[in-house]
């Protein structure tokens, strides 16, 4: 018999808060994180909008206490580790505790300034900088901070990462093999990523609409977002409730393309099918999807297409909500792990920003005005990635 | 449907060598030119051993490279060598030197005007397997590691472990290098299977330098 990964509780930060409370007011009120950036220094401040935390490094590190010259990804990853784990973290003792971490941006923040100097002077770069570029290098630091050493891994598949990491928390949990996770992921935005997904020509110029019929494309994020899984007999030792669980998940991969999805979203329904088949639910029994919905043209349709042919005429309420806080890549998953796990917590459900016109090859519309007093049991979070990643997670309320 | 032994020890059921004038299957030549085919090699194999795949012409060189080698490893008479077989337990372990270099190279020089989406998504030399495993299907298992040259011993310990202790039936493997000009390629195809070859460092290091 599986135990079950229970949620007992969440961090975050996103350009729409600092934590779980503040971008649970955003969500409710509309605000989105997107704008020009200020903090991370691109040619193309002005032209492509970015949704980023507005602080300085310096100020992300005191929130923690730790090290302002540590890569941005691992200051956010401490923000959202700290919310989540700081209330039990006293109790756990004896208790085999586990750190999923994602990331694909790693330390490239800082391996970006040393490149740029070592390209002018090469005796005056600054090598030390580049000593946590590699991912899981994030994942050590974070982990040393708070002292977590039983299991400790980094999970880097593109835009699915964190859902897997989630994934892997779960089933470690599930089969016995750890009594707390904490699982989701951290990226920073870096020009790397910026200028890739720019030279991809899938970065959206204004404010992104996903699941428009005029979308342009993608606004990139930066964030971090844990989930605090524990077991039962955890939650008994730490005095910790839940109010729902991790009761499904999948991943598959489409094998189609480097950078898109196949058309008809092949990795997508697999992905989808396989994580309902885990929760042992009907596509029926899923209450609102909260959808991957990046504002690619390529992403969108493939995704609704996959939701339309496994949910048929009855597609369940759904929207997404990297329009609020960007596509924060490795961290996505996460983010929207927890918003997933505010939505059956609240009864509630967001709506899809800036959605205007149906698209032309999917027929369902995403929600477009935020639904209250609901009873929200089940919610299913999509994560597809470059590579043709493609995991689906399954969150259910106890 | 092939018959596969857990007591069986891996062995060698294939092998393609790309010489500067042919390419030689299982130590047979199956196509040959009459002088050095360098500049333009993989378009001119392409063609002569008439495949039909158009998204070849949009792959980066080390890509080339790879996906004509494992097309023309694994053709068969009738079909191809894993026919039968199950795509989730078939693996890829390449080695290279030069990486995706080559296209590298070209991609930084359309920085100075509009940077090329289509040779950017080639700047990582494993993308070399994505094209491989979305041509024939394969999921499972890979590892595309950068080494000076052919390390046979490195290849024999990962392609060991894959099949005997990871649950894979199947592995192709080999070394797939390649520069404007210059190319080195060779590929094995490896099953638990009862065959001529037993696979090893020494085979793979015997068959590379024939």
């Amino acid at each position: 018999m599986k135990q079950r990964a229970y949620i007992v509780n969440t961090g975050i930060i996103t350009a729409i808060g600092n934590n779980t409370p503040s971008c649970l007011d955003a969500l409710l009120h509309s605000r989105t994180g997107i704008g020009e950036a200020e903090y991370l220094q691109t040619y193309w401040s002005k032209e492509l909008p970015v949704a980023e935390v507005k602080a300085s490094n310096a100020s992300l590190a005191a929130m923690t206490d730790t090290n302002s010259l540590w890569p941005r990804t691992a200051l956010l990853s401490a923000i959202a580790v700290k919310e989540a784990w700081q209330p039990f973290a006293d109790k756990a003792t004896g208790l085999r505790v586990g750190f999923f971490s994602a990331t694909t941006v790693g330390g490239m923040d800082l391996t970006e300034q040393v490149y740029k100097t070592f390209k002018e002077d090469s005796n005056a770069a600054d090598f030390d900088k580049i000593k946590n570029h590699e991912c899981g290098a994030i994942t050590e630091l974070v982990a040393n901070h708070f002292g977590i050493s039983d299991f400790v891994t980094t999970i880097s598949t593109a835009c699915s990462s964190a859902a897997n990491s989630i994934m892997m928390a779960a089933q470690m949990i599930g089969n016995g093999m750890l009594d707390i996770a904490i699982a989701g992921g951290a990226d920073s935005l870096s020009r790397f990523t910026l200028n890739g997904f720019n030279t991809l020509m899938i970065l959206d110029k204004q404010p992104c609409q996903p699941f428009d019929n005029n979308r342009r494309g993608l606004n990139l994020g930066e964030g971090a977002a844990y989930i605090l899984l524990m077991s039962e007999k955890a939650m008994q030792q730490c005095g910790a409730t839940a109010s729902c669980m991790v009761s499904g998940y999948a991943n598959a991969n489409d094998a189609y393309h480097q950078t898109a999805s196949s058309p008809d979203g092949t990795g997508n329904k697999l992905a989808m099918g396989n994580a309902l088949k885990v929760a042992n639910l009907q596509p029926a029994d899923i209450d609102y999807i909260n959808l991957h919905g990046t504002g690619t043209a390529n992403n969108d349709s493939s995704e609704g297409k996959a939701i339309e042919t496994l949910f048929g005429s009855n597609v369940p309420m759904a929207s997404s909500t990297k329009a609020y806080t960007g596509h924060t890549l490795a961290a996505a998953g996460a983010v929207e792990a927890v918003f997933s796990v505010l939505s059956i917590q609240h009864g509630i459900v967001y709506p899809n920003l800036r959605w205007q016109t149906q698209m032309e090859d999917v027929g369902f519309m995403p929600v477009t005005t935020l639904q209250t007093g609901l009873d929200i049991r089940h919610v299913l979070s999509n994560s597809f990635g470059f590579g043709g990643n493609c995991s689906s997670l399954v969150f259910s309320k106890c | 449907m092939l018959h596969l032994d857990i007591n069986t020890k891996p062995a060698i059921i294939q092998w393609l060598r790309f010489n500067k004038q042919s390419v030689i299957k299982g130590g047979s030549p199956l196509l040959s030119f009459n002088e050095p085919v360098d500049s333009h090699a993989p378009e001119l194999i392409y063609r002569g051993l008439q495949y039909n795949y158009a998204k070849f012409f949009k792959m980066d060189l080390i890509s080339k490279w790879a996906w004509l080698g494992a097309e023309a490893l694994l053709k068969t008479e009738n079909g191809y060598l894993y026919d039968g077989m199950d795509k989730t337990k078939i693996a890829i372990v390449l080695q290279t030197n030069h990486g995706c270099l080559d296209v590298d190279k070209r991609y930084s020089e359309t920085l100075a005007t509009i940077p090329s989406p289509a040779l950017f998504v080639y700047t990582l030399p494993n993308i070399m397997l994505g094209e491989i495993c979305i041509r024939h299907g394969f999921k499972g298992e890979q590892a595309c590691v950068v080494s000076n040259g052919f390390d046979v011993q490195e290849m024999e310990f990962w392609v060991n472990d894959l099949l005997n202790n990871r649950g894979m039936d199947a592995c192709l493997c080999g070394w797939v290098d390649a520069t404007a000009g210059t190319h080195d390629v060779c590929l094995f195809w490896v099953t638990k299977q009862n065959a001529q070859i037993v696979f090893s460092a020494d085979a793979m290091s015997v068959l590379y330098n024939k």
